[in-house]
Order: structure tokens, then sequence, then C-alpha cells
């Protein structure tokens, strides 16, 4: 376990009720509970992954039920916490266990042991599943939006990915992974029509997020926002949302005020990815340059901020040989600082020393320039692919269809039942 | 170098370069017919398309080594009698002196504020530091460097753009990046040809991205059949003529966004192909290509199960607005169907009837193209 760490994971309990959530390891080594509130409030919970005995309790006054069933937290081979959502959903449709649907007899059975339940719930067999009329709104415990039975709603091809699931009437937004190897207190706010704000923290996976809107929508003009959170955000959320020059060069120009004036706390991640998004849409002006090659000095732990230096010194350079060895020195000590934290950064560094491979003065210079190249090579091809700036690198990624992960479970809480069904084809 | 279209035109216009690259006199069982037929292919298009490109079409500059003729007997039927300054079909072939030629003299013809497009169909390899090379007739005709008969495409996307001051750069390579051990066990960097070759410091001040789309990805194939046209050709031709499109100044206009992001849709929906392209540069500019009058869509309907589909007794696309309408209707007994739609930006639906239950779908009707898959 402690190798997994601890991850957060989301619930929600879609009727107005409120219930109490308890998970208990089936190694008995970690217990948690959580009260979940129903509606569109989100419950997050640190816990870790693994199989857990969950057991869920109504508080309400007027209709008292409780469930057990067996949950698996997913793992997502990944050491960084990451969020996910699990969404607990109660039936919109009541009926009584003593009216249950002979059907629905044959696919649960009271008393089943949580084993039998949760392998039936993996491998399901057909002749249990209810009939199509009965298949309700659900709980789904998912870690893609990569769900057959979609359709893309919204223009904003690249940066947010809107479904709706088309069997359940529900707007799912997937959020793609910002350009970032680590999670650095990025959030931003979704908002999906009139609906309660949700603040996330950015996804760094390439999994992404994935939000659930539980809102019958069909129509087409379903407005769906992205906000920063934050000013580390803004640049991102820039990049996600297809900035133009002006807009990006007013990003900068926030960033040059933050980190140029006596501020305590100058926030120069935010300086360097609104940099690196300049640089991107090649709107460098010589001041700004200037600005860039101090921002480089000013923070010199972040190896991107040297990569947004290599690019400023050729901007306002005027002698080439001098130039590409200020622009190699760059990226060498950009290397030498760590692994770019941005992809932007990454491929910025490589854009550079493959011109300077092929187009150096000296020799000296090319070869450096050349084993330079493979060295980030290496480290490109041992980086998460992930990031908002990654759709320029790699384009069509973000439209694959098959994401990575696989929704593990789906299934109808009821009254004095659980129902779980097969999951979706991953 | 052969031009094999030029026609005078005053204020910004668009140039052309096609390679199709099949035969290889060295490697004889590398000969491959679809090179041709895929530049042909995207010959045509462009030749068709010669008026509504955002700049119109200038020139074409084409080079093909056809495996079924001999070296010299390449020929490139003639677009247009009045426009043609060839006075037969005849072509050069690809060979490296002659396609750094071809690009040289492409990139002389664009004035500042032009276009440019570059295709070029061909075998492709990959060295150590993951450039796409092209592989060009004459390969490999000398021991000592390899690379005097490998173009080096990514140095040209990358380099285009500052040396030619043009407006916009166009790439569009269908080749593979395979990795090849004569070229990964070169102690030296690989010596490919490149046309051209500005330094960092024109690089940095270029303020236009190149689009340089490649087939495949580092270390992967580039899948074509034999003959016929590629795979990825085919893709961005359809996705170019139909669908790749944005709504802009009231018209409807082939954009760098939609073709690095709608082409695999494009390919999935039409054709059923998983294409896998990578850029060869970074690219994120608000450029338009051409303008298409009426956009249609590709839609791909599945099921699951496949029965559910196949088996029904009706499914039609209406108006999700106006419920007795049909727009289009399925033929009887396919598991996947494939068909297009007007590009009209609206809720849709499908209609299916079984023996035993109605199932309604509805969509959203809009650019690139839409996958659905109904659950039985």
């Amino acid at each position: 376990m402690s190798e997994a760490g601890l991850r957060q994971y989301t619930f929600r309990i879609v009727e107005d009720d409120v219930a109490r959530l308890v998970l208990r390891h089936i190694n008995e080594i970690f217990t948690t509970s959580s009260i979940l509130i129903g509606g569109e409030s989100v419950t997050a919970v640190d816990a870790y992954p693994g199989e857990y005995i969950a057991t869920l309790e109504s508080l309400s006054d007027e209709r008292r039920w409780s469930r057990q069933f067996r949950l698996t937290l997913p793992l997502d081979g990944q050491l960084v916490v990451l969020p996910k959502n699990i969404s607990a959903r109660k039936s919109h449709q009541p009926h009584s266990g003593e009216n249950r649907p002979s059907e629905e007899r044959k696919y649960f059975h009271p008393g089943e042991k949580p084993m039998k339940l949760l392998a039936r719930a993996h491998y399901g067999s057909r002749v249990g599943k209810p009939p199509r009329e009965r298949k309700r709104p659900g709980f789904s415990i998912g870690l893609s939006a990569a769900q057959a039975g979609i359709h893309h709603l919204t223009d904003l091809v690249g940066k947010l990915r809107v479904e709706i699931k088309s069997y359940e009437r529900r707007i799912t937004v997937n959020l793609i992974p910002l350009d970032l190897d680590w999670n650095a207190g990025v959030h931003v706010t979704l908002k999906v029509d009139e609906l309660p704000p949700v603040v996330v923290s950015a996804p760094i996976f390439s999994g992404g997020v994935t939000i659930n809107f539980t809102k019958q929508v069909e129509k087409p003009d379903l407005r769906v926002s992205i906000e920063p959170s934050s000013l580390r955000a803004k640049a991102l959320v820039a990049a996600l949302s297809g900035i133009s020059a002006d807009e990006a060069v007013s990003i900068v120009e926030w960033a040059q005020a933050t980190t140029s004036t006596a501020d305590d706390h100058p926030d120069y991640w935010y300086a360097t990815s609104a940099a690196l998004l300049l640089i991107k849409t090649r709107t460098i002006s010589t001041e700004l340059a200037r600005w860039m090659l101090n921002l480089a000095r000013r923070a010199p732990s972040i190896p991107d901020a040297a990569v947004v230096a290599a690019w400023a010194s050729a901007v306002i350079g005027d002698d080439p040989a001098e130039v590409e060895d200020q622009v190699l020195h760059h990226l060498v000590t950009a290397r030498r600082t760590g692994r770019a934290v941005f992809s932007a950064g990454q491929a910025l560094a490589i854009e550079l020393l493959s011109s300077l491979r092929s187009s150096a003065i000296d020799e000296k210079v090319q070869r450096a320039a050349h084993n330079e190249l493979k060295e980030w090579l290496l480290i490109r091809n041992h980086t998460i692919k992930s990031s908002a700036f990654q759709i320029w690198e790699q384009p069509g990624q973000h439209i694959k269809r098959k994401a990575p992960g696989h929704i593990i479970a789906l299934g109808e809480i009821g009254d004095n039942k659980l129902t779980m069904r097969r999951p979706p084809h991953p | 170098m052969t031009l094999i279209y030029d026609r005078p035109i005053s204020g910004p216009k668009t140039h052309v370069l096609i390679l199709g690259i099949g035969r290889f006199p060295h490697m004889a069982s590398a000969n491959l017919g679809a090179c041709v037929d895929s530049a042909k292919a995207m010959l045509d298009f462009v030749y068709a398309k010669r008026d509504q490109f955002l700049s119109p079409l200038a020139t074409i500059e084409c080079l093909i080594s056809d495996p079924s003729v001999d070296a010299g007997q390449d020929q490139v039927a003639k677009t247009d009698v009045q426009f043609d300054p060839r006075t037969d079909q005849g072509v050069a072939a690809g060979t490296a002196s002659n396609v750094t030629a071809a690009c040289r003299a492409w990139m002389s013809r664009c004035q500042p504020g032009d276009s440019l497009i570059f295709y070029a169909c061909t075998h492709g390899v990959a060295d150590r530091t993951e450039r796409g090379l092209l592989v060009l007739e004459d390969y490999p005709s000398s021991r000592f460097n390899p690379g005097e008969q490998l173009l080096d495409v990514a140095s040209l996307a990358r380099n285009v753009a500052p040396f030619t001051s043009a407006a916009s750069v166009w790439m569009f390579i269908d080749a593979c990046q395979e990795t090849r051990p004569e070229l990964l066990q070169l102690k030296e960097d690989v010596k490919a040809v490149e046309p051209v070759v500005v330094n960092v410091m024109q690089s940095v001040k270029c303020k236009v991205d190149t689009l340089a789309l490649i087939s495949s990805r580092f270390g992967n194939f580039a899948r074509t059949k034999k003959s016929g046209v590629a795979f990825f050709t085919q893709s961005i031709i359809e996705g170019m003529s139909n669908n790749l499109v944005e709504q802009k100044a009231g018209k409807w206009w082939v954009t760098g966004k939609l073709i690095q992001h709608g082409l695999q849709l494009t390919a999935l929906a039409k054709f059923g192909y998983n294409l896998e392209p990578s850029g060869l540069t970074s690219f994120m500019q608000d450029k338009r290509l051409l303008s298409i009058d009426e956009p249609v869509v590709p839609l791909l309907i599945t099921s699951r199960p496949e029965t559910f589909l196949a088996n029904s007794t009706a499914a039609h696309i209406r108006e999700d607005a106006a419920p007795n309408s049909i727009l289009i209707s399925k033929p009887p007994g396919t598991p996947e169907w494939r068909c297009h739609l007007p590009l009209v930006r609206q809720m849709l639906r499908v209609h299916l009837l079984n023996v035993t239950a109605e199932h309604n779908e509805p969509f959203y009707c809009e650019a690139p193209g839409i996958v659905l898959e109904l659950r039985g």
C-alpha cells in the first residue's frame, strides 16, 4: 500500500439524500468514511487503491436504507495523487424490494457474496441482464470517458470533450490533461450551462479527468466553459482554448508584471508557462525576450525557464555564432537542471537543437547540438505524454477511440439492493 | 524537375510540389505503385480545387518515379492545356538531384504572402534523432553516405517558412518512419539532403508555423496497398474535400486545426482506417487552406451487439425537431452503417426499429464527423 500512496476519489450521490459511506479495505488495513450529500455536490475521500468493502447507509429520516458492496479503487499505475470520479446515484424509479421484477432476481441474488457479485459485475452473464426498458441511471466508477455510445457535442476540438452518454442522458466533460509532469496546484473551474461549477485539480496523466453532470440535456447550444482558478492555470487554459497572439501577449504582460514587481512570492511557474505560450504563438518582442532572459536568472530551478531563455537569446542576439553558443549553453543548463516540466518546453528545446545541428556555423556546436538532441529525445521518450500543449505536438491524440483507462463497474442502487452490470467494452 | 501547371496570377497564390516515388532501382523489392497512384490522386485534387484555395493555385511541380515504367518514361496526364508548359506528358523522376532542385525551385517561386503545399508519397525511414527521412529513387546508390539519397523532410518543414516568408506552409507526407539497422548503426549523423537550411536566429523570428503531417509515428509504418491510393492520402483528400471545415466569415474553410484534429476521425468514420499521423512541427495557428461550398460529414454507426443494427427492420436518420422526416435510410443487413450527412449543425436522431423494440439515438451533426455506437 505504501508504494501506491493515497489518492483522492470523488463520490457523489445524485438524489436529494444524505448517506454515510464507509470504505473498509479487504485486508482491514485501512478504513475511511465520509458523508455524502445528494444533488450536485461531490465529496472527496482520500484512500489507497485496492479492494474495499463499501457500505453506503442513508441518513435520511424518511427512507432508511443501506447497501454493502465490494468496490475496487483503481491504481492507474501512478505514484502521484490523481483525482478520479466516482459517482453514486440512486435510482429515479422507486420500487420496493417485495415487488422486484423477476428479471432482476436473476441478475442480483440477495445475500450473494461480495466476491461473487464483483465477478458477476466484471464478467456478468447476458442471461441475467435486465431488459433494456428497465435500464436506469446508475452509478459508475470510471477512469475514462472513452465509452461507447457517445458523440462529440461541441467544436472545442482538442480542448474539452463533451459527451452525452446516450443511454443515460448524462453530460460528461472530459478534461484532457494539462501540460504538467506533476500536480503543481493548478485548479480549473468547469461550468456546464447553469449547473453549479465544479472546481477540479488539473489532471496530469493521460487519462485526464471526467466530470459527470447529471442534467438531461439534448440541446446543441450547450455552454461548456473552462476557467482558470489560479494564475498558473491561466496560461495552460489559454493553451487549451487556442489563444490568439494578442491574448498571449496580454497573459505574458500580466506574468511580467507579477514577477517584475517586489512581490514576495512571484509565481515563476505561471511566468514560465506564460512565456512558453508566447513562444508558441510566435509573438516575442525584444522587450519580452529580455524579461524571459531575466526570468531564467530568477528561476534557475525551473528547466523550462532555461529553454525560454534559449529562445529569447536567439530573438535578441545579433551575432549568429555567439547566439548559437548561448542557445546551446541554455539548453544544456536546462537539461542539467532537470526534466522539462512542460512538454512544450521539451518540444521547443528539441526544435532549437534540431536547427542548431544542421545550421550552426561552428562544427563543434553542430556536434554538441547533435549529442544534446539525443539526450533530450531520450528524456522525452521516457516522459508521460499528456498535456495541453501535446495537442500541437501529436495531433489527433485526444480523439483516439480507446483512451487509456476503463470503466470498472456500473450499477444501480435501488431500495434494498445493489444491481451491478457488466461494464462497457473497454 | 517538371512544372506541369503554371498559371499567371497577381496577388497571393499557392505553389504546389508533389512527389510520388515508387521505383527504386537499387532495391527492386521496394517498388510500390501506390506511391504514384497517391501522388496522382493528390494532383487531381489540388487541380480540381485550384480556385478554392485561400490563395488561388498558381503552379504545380511534380516528380514521379513509376515502377511500372522504365526510368525516363514517367508520365503524368496534362492537367490543363492552357497552363501546362510541357510539350508532352513526361515528368522528371524523383532522384536526389531532381528532388533537391525541385524543392529549391518551389521555394524560389514563393513570394512573401504566398502559400506553399508539399506532398510526398514514398518509403520513409527515421534515424536515431527521430528525423523523418524520405527515401528517394536512387537510394542507396552511395555506400559511403546512404543519406545522400534521403530527403530530410523534418528539416524542410522547419526551414521553409523562415526561408520563404510564405503566409502558410502545408506539408502532407505519406511515408513510414521505419527504423533501419543500417541507419541506426551509423556512428555519425546521417547526412540527408536538406534543400534549405536557415540559422537559429531566422528560425525563431519566423512568425509562421508550418503544418507538417506525416502518416506514421516514429518507428512505425504507414500502411497502404500495393497499388491504389494510400490510406493517409485517401483520408486527407476526403477530409479536405468534405468535412475538415470550420465556419469563418460566413464560409466553410478547411483549416489547419481541423486537419490536425479531424483526420483520424475522418479516416475512421469514412473508411474504417485507424490512422496514427504525427506532426513534424508544432502547429497552432489559425490558418485557412481552402473553402468548401457544401460540406458533408461522415457518419459511422455501429452497434453492440453487432446484430442489433444488422437485424434491425428499419433504420433512419431523422431531424430531431421533425421526427417524421427521413434524411437517409440504412440498407438492410449490414452491421456497420456508413453514410454522409450535410453539415447542418443541429440535433439529428437515429431511429431504429427492431422486431421487439424501437430505439432512438440523438446526436449532434457537426464537423469533422460522427461515430456512434448503439447499444442493444
